[in-house]
């Protein structure tokens, strides 16, 4: 391999879409040379397929499409002396921070930094990833594919379109398609519920009166060249096909709309410890347990908010910045404290907390197991609650972020454990 | 002859998702029930009275670095003229560069709406 640039940088961050522009910006606040390698030929990320609005209310204060969002911090960063490098996939990291990535002027660029920021994201469950038997012709697509054919190609990609999964991407192109003049035969559940946001629900499915299939999953693919046709099946609560429930229907495209996987096939190459999440093991500051290589966004968990993976990576961004500038000491091992995820909590992030700052305030985000609709977070360390916050509807669906004040002399042990407890319903709550 | 109408509508104001049901009597004013905040009772009015959505779409644009870009609706519009909107900006081939925020399309269909660039487009 000939190596035709070598390029040296206090941060790099590597993936360019809204984790990435975040954290390089933030970092570069703290006048350290920043660098952002991406993929893609120009930044943003996926945010610049999401034409939809209901981005940026928390971060921004106003609705904006995806395409708005991405675009404020590009053009922010215009005004900043960070390094972008495009059109360049990183292949290789290492512990040390040496970072190879390849692109087409340059063939092989190795980029060696102070700290770097994991911001790849994530990408989506296929077919496969499922198991849907059936024929092996065109016309299966995930919904995001989809959604980038139709919004940035210019391409539709289907006439008539069976959308396998309720989340919030696959009612989305339900509405793109049927507003771009395809028909979506069905969207097709196998759970009792919508898995989406009900704003989804409402104003993608009903308003268009494309009917949703719930407690149903496709059990075959039809199709010589193209797709001619899905079965759909009933299911019972395991999501086992029910007998004598099949029927056909025709349709030329099936998307799948089936969860998001944190993409870390670097983070395990440089030997990033991972979790439960998918995505790294992480401290109060995003930093992995290789010392200097933090995370961020969709790589560390899947968020169903832009606004909160902006906030998360600003804070690897300052503290990638800070490792560089002033090389901290890591905690022993025995002296971190250990996060754990109690009660009806999935996972909670971050799974460790090094160091309390002088405000001692932590900002813990986790999702809930299973829906509730009078419940409470509590935070505990050996029997004694540190502190209760009522929520008065929990879903898996939707992430809880919270900000903490810990107070190291109130932990009994090196533990704390984050629970949802459900509460007794409030009189006149019920609608 | 008394004439009773029942709507039912699904909040979206928040996750909760309050089933509120609007009934409406000849001669007397609509009655809200199932809301539980002031702005899902805002909310089932307004989707009562004249649903209005936001139009989210994309044009064609010549000389761009991209085929088509992103473009939306500076307020919402009566949900009924969604349809037409798309079909009439669908129409329009506009030209390289443009920057967000742009007028690209101004009182769409004289609804006094306009429509406005999502995104830079740079020339190719």
């Amino acid at each position: 391999v000939v190596v035709v640039r070598e390029i040296t940088t206090d941060v790099a961050v590597i993936g360019g879409g809204p984790s990435g522009l975040a954290a390089a910006l933030e970092a570069a606040k703290n006048r350290v040379r920043v660098l952002i390698i991406e993929r893609d030929v120009e930044l943003g990320g996926i945010l610049q397929q999401c034409i939809h609005n209901g981005f940026g209310l928390r971060y921004f204060k106003e609705e904006l499409t995806g395409p708005e969002y991405a675009q404020r911090f590009i053009n922010q960063l215009a005004e900043t002396s960070i390094d972008v490098l495009c059109d360049t996939t990183v292949i290789d990291l290492k512990a040390d921070i040496t970072i190879t990535g390849v692109n087409k002027s340059d063939g092989v660029v190795i980029i060696k930094a102070g700290a770097v920021v994991l911001a790849m994201g994530c990408r989506e469950r296929t077919r496969g990833a499922i198991n849907i038997p059936g024929d092996r012709c065109a016309g299966v697509f995930t919904a995001g594919l989809a959604q980038r054919l139709v919004n940035m190609d210019g391409y539709l990609p289907a006439k008539s379109a069976v959308i396998v999964g309720s989340g919030d991407i696959g009612m989305i192109m339900a509405r793109r398609l049927t507003l771009e003049g395809a028909t979506v035969a069905a969207v097709v559940e196998a759970l009792p519920y919508a898995a989406g946001l009900i704003r989804n629900r409402v104003q993608c499915l009903e308003d268009y009166a494309i009917p949703l299939h719930l407690c149903h999953t496709v059990t075959h693919i039809h199709g010589k060249k193209r797709v001619q046709g899905v079965t759909i099946s009933q299911v019972d609560d395991k999501w086992r096909p029910l007998k004598g429930t099949d029927r056909f229907i025709a349709c030329d495209t099936v998307l799948f709309s089936v969860g998001l996987i944190p993409e870390n096939e670097l983070s395990q190459k440089a030997g990033v410890e991972l979790c439960t999440t998918g995505g790294p093991m992480v401290n109060e500051r995003c930093e992995t347990s290789i010392p200097g290589i933090f995370a961020a966004g969709n790589v560390l968990q899947v968020h169903d908010l832009v606004d909160w993976v902006t906030l998360e990576a600003q804070r690897a961004g300052t503290h990638a910045a800070l490792y560089v500038k002033e090389s901290p000491q890591r905690n022993l091992a025995q002296d971190r404290i250990r996060v754990i995820a109690g009660d009806n909590v999935g996972y909670v992030i971050p799974q460790f907390i090094d160091h309390l700052s002088a405000d001692r305030r932590i900002q813990f985000s986790f999702r809930p197991k299973a829906p509730d609709k009078n419940a409470q977070v509590e935070i505990e360390s050996d029997g004694a609650v540190l502190l209760t916050r009522k929520h008065r509807h929990v879903i898996p669906s939707e992430m809880i972020n919270l900000t903490a004040k810990i107070d190291p002399a109130a932990l009994k042990n090196r533990e704390l454990t984050v629970r949802l407890v459900s509460q007794p319903h409030e009189e006149g709550r019920t609608a | 002859m008394s004439e009773v109408k029942t709507t039912d509508i699904t909040c979206i104001i928040c996750p909760t998702g309050c089933p509120i049901t609007i009934t409406e009597r000849p001669e007397s004013p609509i009655e809200i029930a199932g809301a539980t905040c002031k702005r899902g009772l805002e909310y089932a009015e307004q989707e009562y009275r004249e649903p209005k959505r936001m139009l989210i779409t994309t044009m064609r644009i010549d000389g761009g670095t991209l085929p088509v870009i992103p473009v939306r609706s500076n307020k919402e519009l009566p949900k009924k003229r969604i349809f037409e909107a798309v079909q009439y900006v669908s129409r329009i081939a506009l030209k390289a560069p443009i920057k967000m925020g742009t007028v690209v399309v101004p009182n769409l269909l004289s609804l006094g709406v306009d429509v406005i660039a999502s995104r830079d487009i740079a020339q190719r």
